[in-house]
């Protein structure tokens, strides 16, 4: 999964602080899951339901790398890396990340989401919906670790779980 | 219902008893199926096969979980094992959180279960606290450790018996213990001079009653039998519960000091000397300056009276006489006097010139004559020759002055002074011996320090002690020395020496 060339900024996000003084940084959950579903549905009619998945991994990966990029420290110690991620997704409220199992030595790793931005509270619809979040969470490690990561969402709130679990797992 | 739906029906209400009896290997029989033809009753047999499965394979799940099996893979799209997977997922993360802080991370924060949490982070926390005691025990030791080995001052850390348990490098330079030298049986009061050592218990028992440091100044011994002075500081080391546990010392070699010290006080000890010497020599002076006036002024009185009445020549002759001997001791005592102070502030300069003791003897002789042949005193050179010289003409002739004078003046009538000279390498010693009434052994010892011993002459002539004085430092300027030889009541012999300053 090469990094593709982009036509993204970290800027194009603005100066939210200048920009929404009164309303601040914050917005609805509704809000957001209004925006990504309504884009996956034009997305599917126009494209079909698994170039759609794809496209939401590949702007997850983009995300990812440049949340690490611009947000996060790359210089800690593994473990104290993923503090780090745990209390800026906490800070951001896009979930509770808890980690289940890791195998630092071959950089494996089985990992939760609670109370996800995009599924917690969806329908169970028996697969799992947070493609975003592969990507997202695959952008990150790979940043991190200069490393090639493959990303799967395991479980899902739509999958009947309580929580996301990921598994990630280093391509060697 | 024909047969084969009962039949059917009959299977099922097995397969439900057996999940209702919590039985775990159910066997979902439903053999025959296909002949039914009620696709409804068809699709509730698969149905409930589906749940008999989804029921076995949460069942195994659960069994694995009560077991503590983590480390299995959780049912995938299970109803039935969906919070059990909630436990696990949750349970698998605290057991991350756990080997996490094993391997030092005290960052965790554990949120399973409110009070399980609690006590977990608590015990997070003590054992946060406990690294941080940990790093600065070790901070604290490798800073001990530093100045233990690079502190220029000697360390000894010893049990409460004083038993040495540790020396410091520079400790160990200082009293000359090897580094691989077995030092356990040493006990502190073992380096410390027999003479000290009851300071060195003090020491200690000032320490034991609670003086927080105590200091002191002892000797202490080397290996090699020397000692050396040594000023300590010495604290209790107490154990981590606060109970007394030892003790450190801190010395230094203070030998130099101690050496300056007391060169200090004797230089002081000298000063005083020396203040009380002039101040008695002052005295004396100011007295023997005042006496010769007594007569000088008394009988030029009665020499007017006498010369303006009855012309008696003899008379007149004798107080003259008297005149004339008050003013020569006047005016010897005034020359060395001056020469005296002179000396004390450093104004007379040395300076050697070539001329013949012979000579300066010779005339020192004529001039004591004068007064020698009054006492009918012989007064004799005993080995007249060519004695040249260089060094400081007008010193060697005070020093001759003063000396033929003092043997002029302690001779009795009748008697003999002889002067002899005893040429050496490049020196001469000259002596002058007198047939006088000799020095007691205790006068001999302050003779050229102190002006008090003056003693009166045999005619009762008063002397200021000064001469003596006088010639000890003047023989002393010139690179002589002076000394004498007497045995009281058999005369004294006064012997200097001279050498040729080039
Ligand atoms: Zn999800």
């Amino acid at each position: 999964m090469e990094e593709k060339d982009y036509n993204f900024s970290w800027d194009q996000l603005g100066d939210i602080d200048e920009g929404r003084p009164n309303l601040g940084s914050k917005t609805s959950v509704a809000v957001y899951r209004l925006m990504q579903y309504t884009m996956r549905a034009v997305l599917e009619k126009e494209y079909g339901d698994e170039q759609t998945r794809l496209m939401l991994v590949q702007a997850g990966r983009l995300a990812g790398r440049e949340f690490c990029r611009n947000m996060l420290d790359t210089s800690l110690p593994l473990n104290k890396f993923i503090a780090q991620l745990h209390d800026s997704l906490l800070d951001l409220e896009i979930g509770v990340l808890k980690v289940e199992k890791s195998d630092v030595e071959n950089l494996n790793f089985i990992v939760t989401v609670s109370e996800d931005l995009d599924c917690s509270g969806l329908p169970i619809k028996g697969v799992t919906v947070c493609d975003y979040d592969e990507g997202f969470i695959e952008g990150i490690f790979s940043v991190y670790t200069g490393k090639k990561f493959d990303v799967k969402e395991v479980d899902c709130w739509t999958t009947g779980e309580r929580t996301c679990r990921f598994s990630i797992n280093q391509i060697t | 219902m024909n047969g084969n739906e009962n039949d059917t029906f009959s299977k099922l209400i097995l397969i439900i008893d057996q999940i209702l009896s919590g039985k775990r290997k159910i066997n979902p029989d439903i053999s025959g199926i296909e002949n039914c033809e009620n696709e409804k009753l068809k699709e509730l047999a698969e149905k409930i096969v589906f749940l008999t499965e989804q029921y076995r394979e949460s069942y195994g799940f659960i069994l694995d979980l009560a077991a503590g099996k983590l480390n299995i893979d959780p049912p995938h799209i299970n109803a039935f094992a969906n919070p059990f997977k909630q436990l696990h997922s949750d349970l698998r993360h605290l057991t991350w959180q756990i080997q996490e802080i094993a391997n030092g991370d005290y960052d965790q924060c554990v949120s399973f279960s409110g009070d399980f949490s609690e006590a977990i982070n608590k015990m997070i926390e003590a054992l946060r606290e406990r690294q941080v005691l940990a790093d600065r025990n070790r901070e604290n030791e490798y800073l001990f450790r530093s100045i233990f080995s690079t502190s220029p001052d000697g360390i000894i850390i010893c049990d409460l018996d004083n038993h040495i348990n540790n020396l410091s490098n520079a400790a160990r330079k200082m009293l000359q213990f090897t580094e691989d030298g077995n030092d356990d049986k040493i006990r502190f009061v073992d380096l410390i001079i027999d003479e000290d050592k009851g300071k060195g218990h003090w020491f200690f028992e000032e320490l034991h009653k609670g003086t927080p440091t105590v200091f002191a100044e002892l000797r202490m011994l080397q290996k090699d039998g020397n000692w050396f002075w040594s000023e300590q500081h010495a604290s209790v080391l107490f154990d981590s519960n606060g109970h007394p546990k030892g003790h450190i010392i801190i010395f230094r070699d203070i030998t130099e000091r101690k050496a300056g010290e007391e060169q200090l006080l004797k230089f002081a000890s000298d000063l005083d000397e020396s203040n009380r010497t002039k101040d008695k020599l002052f005295s004396v002076v100011a007295h023997d300056l005042k006496n010769p006036f007594n007569a000088l002024l008394g009988f030029s009185d009665i020499l007017l009276k006498e010369a303006s009445g009855n012309q008696n020549i003899d008379k007149i002759k004798k107080y003259a006489q008297i005149l004339n001997d008050s003013a020569k001791k006047e005016f010897d005592l005034l020359v060395n006097l001056l020469d005296w102070s002179r000396l004390q502030s450093d104004k007379i300069v040395v300076s050697p010139e070539p001329f013949d003791l012979n000579e300066l003897i010779a005339y020192n002789i004529g001039i004591g004559n004068t007064t020698a042949l009054t006492k009918n005193i012989l007064l004799q050179f005993a080995n007249p020759g060519n004695y040249p010289i260089i060094t400081d003409k007008a010193i060697v002739n005070t020093i001759l002055r003063n000396l033929i004078g003092n043997a002029v003046k302690y001779t009795p009538d009748n008697g003999t002074i002889t002067i002899s000279i005893l040429p050496g390498d490049d020196t001469y010693q000259i002596s002058v011996a007198d047939s006088g009434t000799g020095i007691t052994e205790e006068n001999i010892k302050k003779l050229f320090t102190d002006t008090a011993h003056s003693t009166p002459g045999t005619n009762n002539e008063k002397g200021s002690g000064l001469g003596l004085v006088l010639c000890k430092e003047f023989v002393n300027k010139v690179s002589g020395d002076i000394w004498v030889k007497s045995v009281y009541g058999q005369g004294a012999t006064f012997t200097f020496s001279l050498k040729n300053l080039k």
